[in-house]
């Protein structure tokens, strides 16, 4: 109960500032109204158990991106805004993407996604038992690197051997150095090769 | 009431078609980037979204607090925070890159109106 009021209050949150930043006339109130949106969607990754990423989104979006937008304003002197923030296609453009909202919900209904089920792992890690059920603190479970031995599944509701559960932001750095490592060196370079870029075409 | 699934894909709907609008209509360059913004944070909702609601599962044996053992259904998979994570480090990248375009043609140009920026125009 809780849970759906902090989702209601998060997504009217992000909607209503998502509309204030599309609407506004001032281009420097489209950005404060962008930050509170970033925030929004924060808040939803917290509440789905995405953690890091929950922080990696205040850090890069809030910290990072908006403030590069409020300079980017600030230095191109139009923060008084004007008559007409939009051009003269708006209501054609407004009934596209009303038309795309409706399409794409009535896709969103009629797919049958294939729900799982699954708990989020705490975001430390550490709920463990032993063979006989007894917990373990957790610096001792994190001592040999996170492992999740698969053969602890309980037959019968009986724990049958050591189990640890890794915490989100551990397993994502897991995954990230194992599974997705090119990707990850991928993007890595991109982010260079980006700033060299940005540089290069904004110095004088 | 729990939360659903579609909750969290309407949302994202919502934001990606306000963002399109945004991006569509918008006279101000930097504007427009905001919507592409609002349109990546809506690809990133719906990332973790379904990481959180259709990733497969591991069977685990669990402890609570006062000692009962029990058996959960514990996400075994972080493939869509990484997909999330990956396209927040390109939306910094296209921000950075996109507001030193928009700078360097306001230097030239002095304006940032899109329908001024007509170097192109055949």
């Amino acid at each position: 109960m809780t849970e759906a009021a902090v989702f209601f209050f998060l997504a009217s949150v992000t909607l209503g500032s998502a509309f204030a930043v599309v609407l506004s006339r001032t281009v420097l109130v489209s950005a404060l109204w962008l930050i509170l949106s970033f925030i929004g969607v924060a808040g939803m990754y917290a509440l789905m158990g995405a953690s890091f990423l929950a922080v990696t989104q205040v850090l890069i979006y809030v910290g990072a991106i908006s403030v590069l937008l409020l300079f980017a304003i600030m230095l191109t002197h139009d923060v008084m805004g004007e008559q007409r923030p939009m051009n003269r296609q708006w209501p054609i453009a407004s009934m596209v993407t009303f038309g795309l909202f409706v399409v794409l919900g009535i896709v969103m209904f009629r797919a049958d996604w294939p729900l799982t089920g699954g708990e989020v792992p705490p975001a430390l890690g550490g709920v463990i038992a032993d063979a006989s059920g007894v917990a373990i603190p957790r610096a001792e479970a994190e001592a040999p690197a996170f492992s999740i031995a698969d053969d602890i599944v309980a037959d019968d509701g009986q724990v049958t051997a050591a189990v640890r559960i890794p915490g989100t932001v551990a397993s994502l750095g897991r995954s990230l150095m194992t599974e997705h490592l090119l990707a990850f060196e991928v993007i890595s370079i991109v982010l260079l090769v980006a700033l060299i870029g940005a540089i290069v075409i904004a110095r004088d | 009431m729990v939360i659903q699934l579609w909750w969290y894909l309407l949302v994202a709907i919502g934001l990606f078609t306000i963002g399109l609008f945004g991006a569509m209509t918008r006279r101000n360059a930097v504007n427009v980037l905001m919507g592409i913004e609002l349109m990546l944070n809506a690809v990133n909702l719906n990332a973790v979204a379904f990481w959180r609601y259709v990733s497969p599962t591991r069977t685990l044996a669990t402890v609570d607090a006062a000692g009962e053992t029990g058996v959960g259904e514990f996400i075994a998979s972080m493939d869509g925070q990484v997909f999330a994570l990956m396209i927040i480090a390109l939306a910094a990248a296209e921000a950075a890159v996109g507001l030193a375009l928009i700078i360097a043609i306001y230097r030239k140009r002095k304006t940032v109106r899109l329908e001024d920026f007509t170097l192109m125009k055949g």
